[in-house]
């Protein structure tokens, strides 16, 4: 059930970045919800059902960005769940600082994929001086919303369970 | 059936192999399904696809659904929620100027509505050729590497609209459709690096193709022609660049946009300007859905004079002649 409301959480912070980022005029500096909820899902949630669950959100990104092929957020999503199990397992984020710098460098990580992926799958994507000047702004934007999409996920989580007592996935 | 399962092949049970390796089968099938989905959707299609039909109907009723409240709330708290202290100071009279404001405002944003939807109107009025169904736009990019939004046509019952349809406003040209689901679609921007448009420079003779740039902080496009020869007048700024109708998409005559600076960049036989789109892209909010366009009619010939008439006034029939 938590992993369904993870899921629900992510459906509703993508269906709401664009009007209300559009409404401040700031479109173009959206944070990366998908990769942040992976980020989360890979530290909170259980292998498989994680997995499941960021599948289903990157087609669900996919169905807000319907200009990118079918399957690339989920693709994304995925690869970034399993990055992030594997490399903080190694890492012990014992404070706020390494966790935003932890989503920044996903959030890159997430557009270099981007890139490759629309690259070799998307016949007419023409976007690659797009993705270069977005790299480091969205990566900004990513790390300063993580605390917040960190802290509403964990709310949700507490709804199904006692919550960790350190809380935002300080370990 | 249970027992085909239970006797594989192998003489292992093919359920405990599958139980066994069900994390490996599972992990792998959510990375190769994606790579599957991008391979089929990345190739160049005309027609929406039955997932992406799905995701679009799952996923445009709650941008919408957000922008709505999103508005709401922020006029709310426009309209009286910053009013609070004023109203203490003044409770009776504030209270009254609160409504009155709040009044004021609905009738400002409804007044700005009626002034875009009435040229639309008058648009649609002064192109009758074209057969047309309002649209509203309910979400702008949420991609910073296409520039596409979303629409919600607002007319019920309307069906018929198709991928590459032409999406105008009575500014000029806005994209053209690329998915739709139901009511629903998604509008290429003429700004997206994949848009290509046939155009011409109105009064020039100049015909060429308006390709998008996908810029992120700039709307600009270009305009690719060849360099003749014969050309009089050279291309100068703020020329309007409008459609000539032979990519059989967007009807003739609608501007683009207009040229940003004379100074264009040679590539081969090809000269390359800066465009500035007609319609303010980032800014959008009605939009008109051109489901079909007539040629408009052409006046008849004048009937020629009659040849006894014309031997009646001959010359050479005259006494002097």
């Amino acid at each position: 059930m938590k992993h369904f409301s993870w899921l629900l959480v992510t459906f509703v912070l993508l269906g709401l970045g664009s009007p209300l980022l559009g409404t401040f005029e700031m479109q173009m500096y959206v944070p990366d919800v998908l990769v942040l909820s992976a980020v989360y899902i890979a530290v909170r949630g259980d292998l498989l059902p994680g997995v499941m669950t960021i599948f289903v959100a990157g087609l669900l990104k996919d169905g807000f960005v319907l200009a990118s092929p079918v399957g690339l957020f989920a693709e994304i999503g995925v690869l970034s769940l399993l990055g992030a199990r594997v490399f903080l397992r190694r890492v012990d984020l014992r404070s706020m600082v390494p966790l935003m710098a932890t989503a920044a460098a996903a959030s890159m990580v997430a557009t270099g994929m981007f890139w490759l992926l629309a690259t070799v799958f998307d016949r007419d994507f023409g976007g690659s001086d797009q993705v270069l000047s977005t790299f480091l702004p969205l990566a900004l934007a990513t790390m300063l919303a993580a605390p917040v999409q960190f802290a509403i996920l964990d709310r949700v989580s507490g709804l199904f369970g006692p919550r960790e007592r350190s809380g935002m996935l300080l370990r | 059936m249970r027992s085909w399962l239970a006797d594989g092949p192998t003489g292992y049970p093919l359920r405990d192999l599958l139980l066994r390796y069900r994390r490996t089968l599972l992990l792998g099938l959510a990375l190769a399904l994606p790579l599957a989905l991008m391979y089929y959707h990345g190739k160049v299609r005309t027609q929406t696809s039955l997932l992406e039909s799905m995701l679009l109907t799952i996923t445009a009723p709650i941008q919408d659904a957000t922008g709505s409240v999103l508005r709401g709330g922020l006029n709310l708290v426009d309209g009286y929620i910053l009013l609070t202290s004023v109203r203490h100071r003044n409770r009776e009279l504030m209270a009254e100027n609160q409504v009155l404001l709040g009044e004021a405002l609905r009738s400002r944003q409804l007044a700005e509505e009626l002034r875009r939807v009435k040229k639309l109107c008058e648009f649609r009025e002064s192109r009758k050729q074209l057969v047309t169904v309002p649209a509203r736009v309910i979400g702008h990019e949420v991609s910073q590497f296409y520039r596409v939004v979303r629409v919600h046509v607002d007319v019920a019952g309307v069906t018929g609209l198709r991928e590459g349809m032409a999406v105008v406003t009575h500014n000029g040209v806005v994209g053209r459709l690329e998915k739709v689901s139901g009511g629903y679609a998604d509008v290429m921007l003429v700004t997206d690096d994949r848009s290509r448009i046939h155009a011409t420079i109105a009064g020039k003779g100049v015909v060429g193709s308006v390709r998008g740039q996908g810029k992120r902080n700039e709307f600009g496009a270009r305009f690719v022609h060849l360099d003749r020869a014969e050309r009089r007048e050279p291309i100068a700024a703020d020329d309007a660049v409008l459609t000539t109708g032979h990519d059989r998409v967007f009807p003739p005559g609608l501007e683009i946009g207009h040229v940003s600076s004379a100074r264009s960049t040679q590539k081969g036989a090809y000269h390359e300007f800066t465009l500035t789109p007609a319609v303010p892209l980032a800014t959008l909010e009605e939009v008109l859905i051109v489901i079909e366009h007539h040629a408009p009619k052409r006046p008849r010939p004048k009937p020629q004079a009659s040849r006894a008439r014309r031997l009646r006034i001959d010359p050479a029939n005259t006494p002097d002649g």
